[in-house]
């Protein structure tokens, strides 16, 4: 094993590491890439934000995404709900890849991310880090709760033609989802290895 | 046997090991992610995917996404028609990101990705920096494209007043997710390496 030393997963250029300091971005030299960030969060704080993502992912997914009312009507959506809707109507893959990527996908990230902090913050090894490790990893680039907030901003803006609809907390919930999850990314997790007892 | 360092994808640790592989598959002795010099068939998926991607982009764009019905009349919508009817209800700034998300970002993605594929093998030296920016903006810009999907899921959802107003998905956004899902494999089968490599270092591309 070679201590000190990282190589840029994009152009493969050797850099020598040196512990850096909080809000210090590393870049390869050659092509630009980020290649370090310093460490800001301890597994405690991580662990904390980690918690509040579940209580926003529970609230987004359970609270009514969108409100809408027409001729004294009045019907509301959850996403597993709509996602539900979707299936039954026949588009069965769209509501797969949809649940995959705005439920799924965060829920793993927060599952997993709780399962090896809980352990790390009271100073314990966690049961099967790497392969949470390697699941987070191809996860994190399959999350969209993003997407989904400004989705529901268009739906909204959709249905004014023809009805009143409003934003239901479900959307205000995945855009701080969206939010928490971003701190939860730049938090990062690779210096969680070196913490490891 | 000469020895290569490696480079963990997951962990980031760097660890030592044989510098040709064949038989021996490579784990990181941190955390077992499989460890590569290079991406395995790089090229070859990334064309894979990026043919198959634009293949779907046609049904994507030419067939409905969705049909919404009203007590008179039921109309079906394209992925084009949908950006019009925001466009014409003066929604300018929702326009504009509907079209940049569903319609230029597939595009641009595909492009690029060829662009990059080809690049790879027919002017390996030119301008590798921007290249290697190009593929950095394509990952990170990808998945935005899957907010059309959403926004039909969600009506499908919402709008449900029996014979007053419904909408229901049609295949067309089936397509248009593939496509979405397809451009994002294609930007992960993509080494981005290979930009750096030199035509002397090894023979198989």
């Amino acid at each position: 094993m070679q201590q000190g030393l990282v190589i840029c997963e994009q152009c493969d250029a050797v850099h020598r590491w040196r512990p850096l300091l909080p809000r210090e971005l590393a870049h390869c030299r050659r092509c630009g890439a980020v290649i370090g960030r310093g460490h800001r969060l301890g597994a405690q704080a991580l662990l904390a934000l980690t918690v509040a993502a579940l209580v926003v992912l529970l609230i987004a997914n359970l609270s009514p995404v969108v409100d809408m009312r027409l001729r004294g009507i009045h019907n509301s959506a959850t996403l597993p709900g709509a996602i539900h809707d979707t299936w039954l109507q026949g588009e069965r893959l769209v509501a797969v890849a949809a649940a995959f990527t705005a439920i799924v996908a965060p829920a793993l990230l927060i599952t997993l991310r709780l399962l090896v902090l809980m352990p790390l913050a009271r100073g314990r090894s966690p049961a099967h880090l790497a392969w949470c490790m390697r699941v987070l990893h191809e996860m994190s680039r399959w999350s969209m709760v993003e997407v989904m907030m400004v989705a529901a901003a268009v739906c909204i803006v959709r249905i004014a033609s023809m009805a009143q609809a409003v934003p239901g907390p479900g959307m205000f919930a995945f855009g701080a989802l969206a939010l928490l999850l971003a701190a939860l990314e730049s938090g990062g997790l690779k210096h969680l290895w070196a913490q490891q007892p | 046997m000469t020895e290569s360092l490696y480079s963990c994808e997951c962990c980031g640790l760097v660890s030592a090991g044989p510098a040709k592989v064949d038989a021996v598959r490579l784990r990181c002795p941190r955390c077992a992610h499989p460890l590569h010099a290079e991406k395995p068939n790089s090229l070859q998926r990334t064309w894979a995917w990026l043919a198959a991607s634009a293949l779907l982009y046609i049904p994507a764009n030419a067939l409905p996404v969705m049909t919404t019905s009203n007590l008179f009349r039921q109309t079906s919508h394209t992925i084009a028609g949908g950006i019009a009817e925001l466009w014409t209800s003066q929604s300018w700034g929702l326009a504009v990101i509907v079209f940049v998300a569903s319609i230029a970002v597939p595009l641009l993605k595909i492009g690029t990705l060829a662009l990059l594929a080809w690049s790879v093998q027919y002017r390996p030296a030119w301008r590798r920096v921007e290249r290697a920016r190009l593929y950095r903006i394509v990952e990170a810009v990808g998945h935005w494209s899957m907010l059309d999907v959403y926004v039909v899921v969600l009506l499908a959802g919402i709008v449900q007043f029996g014979r007053l107003a419904g909408v229901q998905p049609e295949p067309g956004l089936l397509a248009f997710a593939a496509v979405v899902v397809m451009t994002m494999l294609a930007a992960r089968s993509f080494d981005p390496r290979l930009i750096w490599r030199e035509p002397a270092d090894d023979p198989t591309p």
